[in-house]
């Protein structure tokens, strides 16, 4: 970079801190929002440095009908609020049980997913750039169960607001790009307390709500609260997920270099039963 | 010949039952091992005449499969092992031995050491990288069951291995052997008609070609390898094999015509997988020596091949999946094969390139699925398409309609020579 090029860069960073300056009210609130959705993503989907958890999820569709699956799921971090490794092994239903899941989540980018099939003794590489796409045929999506890194939106703290008795903040977050997501905005409303997002919705172009997600119920899980029971309804086509979480902790159950094939084809054996 | 592999087969039944037996005893006694499995009804229908398997009665022309199926799986496991079993019962309208025990799985895993684990047994495996193709995976497959509307599951048949996997940081060495050849499971005339390249024409069972496979024994085993690893994002393997071409790529005159056999075959080859963007890719090549004609000037002995694959698969959104593969097969000293071949109109191309297509749309929180796979043999002219809708009515139970539809220009080619057999299928499953 030359003298010219570098004063250039200098004279637009004054003019945007001078933007900035002009813009401070709703700059502050906006970094405030992010701070508070990055401390909200954390305790969500980065609380301690791994964990497992053993998953049963119902699924009702709009008209009533219910499919269940249980689930155990690992996670090691290799980085706080970086890429991470998840191992999903199938309980239930039986057409899928010994099935498993591996994804390497990737903070920035899309992830690399793997799924084993063990009637074929198949390891299948799963097309990843569907974030929006069903998890499992529930109404969470790949990204609900991932997570969207909160830089990918704006955010605005939008006022207090308690949710079932307590006190929260609410918070608006449109998309940076259109497009990137399957919402126009979401309202989280993020406990005061625990940072947990108690609720959210997320609303199509029209304004109105489409889905809506709650944690209905959170324990203390080795110090850290955690949402062992959540659920997420179809505003707009009916219909809802309920996921309840049991026998959590938060040691992570194996390094995160073992994500790897020889995990698909050799699920550790205390996961099998 | 089939009488001693029938009574093998019986007798590893018997041995499976036994296991199974034993361990439902002792799993009374301790922690109850692991089962489950299903019950499934299969019927296909044919859906065209079949000349060629006239002479056989009118319910087998009319199905080519019929039958009832339960599936048993028992696993467990304990110190540094565990096993597996699973065993299908069938009553089966369309197969001589309508009754039987077939042992689809029963082997033993061995963690030996944290770098070591061996699965010795009757198993399945599939490695390679393509999506109904095959480049480098020469593991025995099952057409007929893929032909006749079986759950794809069931292209794989099993084998008697013994595979050894290495882990050597973030890389796997594998190595399976079998002490005897295992070939794909072809045709034989009952349920489909096929090429019989003795006749030059599709035949049923009563003109089935005489096939003989390679002695059962040490001498005549088969050795698969595989080293994999990951690249980031990308995976890549190198394979290698030892054995027999999976199909009778050979003939040995006789006095009355002919025999198929087994040619000797070595493979070698490599693969890589990955995102490119939102597409999936892989490429895959091979190249197989015909040990038994290596100059590729014997008329009677397939010629040594280089394939090829690659393919992409993307999501659509909306839970929409699309896939594109190209497949090749080069075949080396293509003017001495040429030379040598008497039926100059039954040639094959010296490149024989197939695409494949697969669209696949779930809906309904995915307990319904949509499904098309789609083969285009474009130098063989000739075509194979695998509709299929499944939907789950619950949890349990199953269900699902497809059809297998093939024609072709000739009667000698992959696809071409089932051009008689379009089929179509249902099947009603309950899991447990």
């Amino acid at each position: 970079m030359n003298q010219n090029q570098k004063h250039a860069k200098y004279g637009i960073l004054l003019v945007m801190a001078t933007a900035m300056a002009v813009l401070a009210p709703v700059r502050a609130s906006d970094s405030e929002g992010l701070e508070l959705m990055n401390e909200a993503h954390q305790v969500y989907y980065y609380a301690g440095e791994g964990g497992q958890a053993r998953v049963t999820m119902e699924i009702v569709d709009s008209r009533g009908r219910t499919r269940e699956r249980e689930f155990w799921m690992l996670r090691s971090d290799l980085a706080d609020m970086g890429d991470q490794r998840y191992y999903t092994y199938f309980l239930k239903p039986a057409d899928v049980r010994r099935t498993t899941f591996l994804v390497h989540k990737h903070a920035e980018g899309n992830d690399d997913r793997w799924l084993y099939i063990p009637a074929l003794d198949l390891v299948k590489r799963i097309a990843a750039n569907d974030r929006g796409s069903s998890f499992m045929g529930s109404h969470f999506s790949y990204e609900d169960v991932s997570g969207r890194l909160p830089l990918m939106d704006t955010h605005q703290i939008l006022g207090q607001e308690s949710v079932d008795g307590r006190a929260a903040t609410k918070v608006k977050s449109t998309p940076k790009e259109a497009g990137t997501a399957d919402y126009a905005y979401r309202l989280t409303w993020v406990c005061n307390e625990s940072h947990l997002p108690l609720r959210e919705e997320y609303y199509g172009d029209d304004g109105e709500v489409q889905r809506r997600f709650e944690i209905l119920e959170v324990a203390d899980v080795e110090g850290i609260p955690t949402a062992v029971k959540r659920s997420m309804e179809d505003v707009d086509g009916g219909g809802h997920t309920l996921l309840h979480f049991s026998e959590l902790s938060y040691e992570p159950p194996l390094e995160a270099q073992a994500y790897n094939e020889r995990l698909l084809k050799n699920p550790p054996r205390e996961y099998t039963r | 010949m089939d009488l001693i592999l029938g009574s093998t087969r019986r007798w590893i039944a018997g041995l499976g039952l036994m296991v199974a037996a034993g361990v439902g005893l002792s799993g009374v006694a301790a922690g109850a091992p692991l089962i489950g499995g299903f019950v499934e009804a299969a019927q296909a229908f044919r859906v065209q005449d079949n000349d060629a398997l006239g002479g056989q009665d009118w319910d087998e022309r009319a199905y080519p499969r019929s039958e009832y199926r339960a599936q048993v799986t028992a696993r467990d496991g304990m110190g540094l092992g565990s096993f597996f079993l699973r065993v299908d019962l069938l009553s089966d309208a369309v197969a001589s031995e309508r009754t039987r025990l077939d042992v689809r799985e029963a082997y033993l895993k061995l963690y030996l050491a944290n770098w070591l684990d061996l699965k010795a047994g009757r198993q399945v495996a599939t490695w390679g990288t393509g999506d109904l193709i095959f480049a480098n995976d020469l593991f025995a497959k099952d057409w007929v069951a893929f032909f006749t509307g079986l759950d794809d599951s069931y292209l794989k048949p099993p084998q008697d291995l013994v595979r050894a996997s290495l882990y050597l940081g973030s890389v796997t060495a594998e190595l399976a052997a079998s002490p005897y050849f295992t070939p794909d499971e072809l045709p034989s005339g009952t349920r489909l008609s096929f090429y019989n390249p003795l006749m030059g024409t599709s035949v049923g069972a009563a003109q089935a070609p005489e096939v003989r496979r390679p002695p059962r024994d040490l001498a005549h085993g088969e050795l698969f390898a595989r080293v994999h690893g990951y690249q980031g994002s990308f995976e890549w393997a190198f394979y290698g094999y030892r054995g027999f071409w999976p199909t009778p790529q050979g003939v040995v005159p006789t006095v009355d015509g002919g025999q198929l056999v087994y040619p000797r075959l070595t493979a070698g080859g490599a693969s890589l997988r990955g995102p490119l963007g939102p597409w999936l890719v892989n490429i895959e090549g091979a190249a197989y020596l015909s040990n038994d004609d290596p100059d590729g000037d014997d008329p009677f002995v397939a010629n040594s091949q280089v394939r090829g694959l690659a393919g992409v698969e993307r999501s659509l959104g909306g839970d929409v999946t699309v896939g594109v593969q190209y497949y090749g097969e080069y075949m080396l000293d293509y003017a001495s094969y040429k030379a040598g071949f008497e039926q100059q109109d039954r040639l094959y191309d010296e490149l024989r390139s197939t695409l494949t297509m697969r669209l696949r749309k779930m809906m309904m929180n995915q307990t319904l699925q949509l499904s098309l796979f789609a083969y285009w043999g474009v130098s063989d002219e000739d075509w194979h398409l695998r509709p299929s809708v499944s939907y789950k009515l619950t949890d349990a139970v199953g269900a699902t309609l497809g059809a297998n539809l093939i024609d072709g220009e000739q009667p000698h080619t992959m696809f071409g020579q089932f051009r008689d057999n379009a089929n179509v299928y249902a099947r009603l499953r309950y899991s447990f």
